[in-house]
């Protein structure tokens, strides 16, 4: 697994590729981490490389959404992590495990940053 | 038992990548296709996250893992030993797939995830080990797929019946007919599709249609159709309905 990171102004991209199994769990669970740590709370994955899933990195990526929504700037300015590029298998577990719901889910990077 | 290979490695979250590799290269070798490799693939992670974690982490216990695969009456069977704490299956929460964010509790995920990609999974306590029983069907040899594509009309027809025909030659007695890619389907195309169902049926096989769009899957609800061939949702769940091998 690869994490590139990209910063604009009030949004952190976080492109993944590859596979997260348990321990890439972990270094992405650490990046958002240190995102989190300097006061980044907008953050958007970009999953369109990322080819395998599983439950450990399903729960990275619920433990940091229910982290950034707890920071708000006002009630129509908070902490979000959105996601961009699903791809179909992991859209799959997403589907399987009622993950489908709990996300803002966007085709476009385009859409995805400008939805903060 | 056609074969049987194991592959034992220290219980720690670093080897599930090199299980993984394992695992799928004997479930391709088995014949699974790509969609079952994957769920054979994310089952046997869970599983054996889930016995690293919970079985020897949480306890601060070592030791190593084995992972057995073997092919036996037409069943994928992947069995996993472990030394780490019993496991009681009975014990794990059902897992919580509809909760508010706020509220979504993570756990009971992987044996849920384990029960859903596999056709039956078996736990046990043999003397001190964990054995863990995963099995999948394997497809019935002579499985083909044929996927076609644009206009199935008059003029297309030959060409379908061909390519099944050419299937049916290479051995082929199950056979899968991917439509994703299908935009249009005359009544020409829907009486060679049926008479090729009729002659693989004669030769004691079967042919399946799957992924339509709906505008065509349309056509087979008007005229009855879908009657004689079931509609399938993915090459998967076509490949399932095929009595198993």
């Amino acid at each position: 697994m690869e994490i590139t990171h990209r910063r604009l102004n009030r949004i952190d991209i976080l492109i993944i590729s590859g596979r997260m199994q348990a321990v890439e769990s972990s270094e992405l669970q650490a990046q958002l981490n240190r995102l989190f740590a300097e006061g980044r709370y907008r953050i958007v994955l970009d999953l369109a490389h990322l080819e395998y899933v599983n439950s450990p990195g399903l729960r990275v990526l619920i433990e940091a959404r229910k982290r950034a929504r707890e920071w708000k700037l006002s009630e129509f300015d908070r902490g979000d992590v959105r996601i961009v590029n699903l791809p179909p298998r992991i859209k799959e577990v997403f589907d399987l495990t009622g993950f489908t719901s709990l996300f803002h889910i966007y085709d476009d990077m385009v859409d995805a940053v400008g939805s903060f | 038992m056609i074969h049987e290979s194991t592959l034992e490695v220290p219980a720690r979250l670093e080897a599930l990548a090199s299980i993984s590799n394992f695992v799928v290269d004997a479930a391709r070798g088995a014949g699974l296709d790509e969609h079952a490799v994957w769920e054979v693939q994310l089952a046997v992670d869970e599983a054996v996250t889930n016995a690293i974690v919970h079985g020897y982490h949480e306890h601060e216990l070592r030791g190593t893992l084995s992972i057995s695969i073997a092919q036996e009456d037409g069943k994928f069977v992947v069995s996993l030993r472990d030394q780490g704490a019993p496991f009681d299956p009975s014990r794990v929460p059902e897992p919580d797939l509809v909760s508010p964010l706020e509220q979504r509790k993570t756990g009971g995920l992987g044996l849920f995830l384990m029960r859903k990609l596999m056709d039956d999974i078996t736990f046990e306590r043999e003397a001190n080990v964990n054995v863990l029983r995963m099995t999948k069907r394997l497809p019935p040899s002579g499985l083909r797929y044929i996927a076609l594509s644009g206009r199935i009309d008059a003029s297309a027809a030959p060409t379908v019946q061909r390519t099944v025909h050419h299937a049916m030659k290479s051995g082929g007695r199950w056979i899968v007919v991917d439509m994703a890619q299908v935009t249009f389907l005359s009544s020409s195309g829907l009486r060679a599709l049926l008479m090729l169902n009729r002659e693989m049926q004669k030769s004691r096989g079967d042919l399946r249609l799957c992924s339509l769009q709906p505008h065509v899957a349309e056509v087979f609800h008007l005229t009855g159709f879908d009657q004689i061939f079931p509609l399938y949702s993915s090459r998967h769940e076509a490949a399932a309905s095929f009595p198993q091998a």
